[in-house]
């Protein structure tokens, strides 16, 4: 549609510009005719320019797709066609397995149960992290209190002198 | 029977192109001589594109320039008229295809910036 748009507006232009050569002629306004000549030559060289390439762009275009040996292009793209596809490789395991035994449906059913207890743990973790105490319980320091020496060291006997003798190995 | 079309429709391309030709020539020769009045009046205007030396001396150099090439015995400057454009006579009066070169000169692009256009063009 552009091409015939174009080749039209050139043809125009070469008849309008070709009749007025002559015309100008006639009237002796020289430098008329030959602007006008100019413009036809011009016109000219772009036609002939377009229907070159055309030509060569429709050789090239039969030169690879091969307008030889159809016979032979339409048998081997029949062959392509009807080759199948390559089956996908993804999943293998789930498919039944060709010695018939049937362990591989335990394989998601091990998976889910291993989800599910790493689901529970992660609950209980969350539980213990969320009742847990504080480390400062009263009771501990209470009961870690009583781990030291007693007042006035091991080897005290300020209030019992006889205490080592009798108790050596009581800390009180 | 196709030698024998082929022979007459060279005939009659050769014929078309002298006859072209033929044509082309008659339009555009020049003959020369002078025509039979005693005057030939041209009233002419002129137009100019940054021609920064007045209409008057763009009339005047258009004028000689193109009556230049003409064959007469008289020829008058161009005088400004009251509407704007000139008037200039030739004696003796021209004949038809040299009254066309003349306009013809007058209207193409002659000289640069100038550009003449002939409103009159008569013999008496």
């Amino acid at each position: 549609m552009r091409r015939l748009f174009v080749i039209g507006v050139g043809g125009l232009t070469l008849l309008g510009s070709g009749l007025y050569f002559f015309v100008y002629l006639y009237r002796w306004e020289w430098n008329r005719a030959v602007v006008s000549g100019l413009i036809f030559l011009a016109v000219e060289v772009a036609l002939v320019g377009l229907v070159i390439s055309a030509r060569l762009t429709k050789l090239a275009r039969a030169v690879e797709t091969g307008a030889e040996h159809p016979a032979r292009r339409s048998r081997i793209a029949t062959r392509l066609h009807e080759a199948p596809a390559e089956p996908s490789a993804a999943f293998s395991w789930l498919r039944s397995s060709g010695s018939g035994s049937s362990a591989p449906v335990f394989i998601p059913i091990l998976m889910g149960t291993g989800l599910a207890l790493s689901g529970a743990a992660w609950l209980v973790e969350r539980i213990g992290r969320a009742t847990a105490r504080n480390s400062s319980d009263p009771h501990i320091a209470a009961r870690m209190s009583r781990l030291g020496p007693p007042p006035g060291g091991l080897l005290d006997d300020s209030t019992d002198p006889l205490r080592l003798l009798r108790h050596p190995a009581s800390p009180r | 029977m196709r030698t024998a079309r082929n022979v007459v429709i060279l005939l009659v391309v050769i014929g078309a192109v002298l006859f072209g030709v033929h044509a082309l020539e008659e339009a555009t020769e020049y003959h020369g001589g002078s025509g039979a009045a005693a005057t030939t009046t041209v009233v002419f205007t002129v137009q100019e594109k940054q021609f920064s030396h007045g209409a008057d001396l763009a009339a005047t150099t258009l004028w000689e320039t193109c009556v230049g090439t003409l064959g007469w015995s008289d020829t008058s400057d161009p005088v400004r008229q009251a509407d704007g454009s000139y008037q200039a006579e030739v004696h003796p009066s021209l004949p038809a295809d040299t009254r066309r070169r003349l306009r013809g000169c007058l209207e193409d692009l002659t000289l640069d910036r100038i550009r003449g256009s002939v409103t009159r063009i008569a013999s008496s």
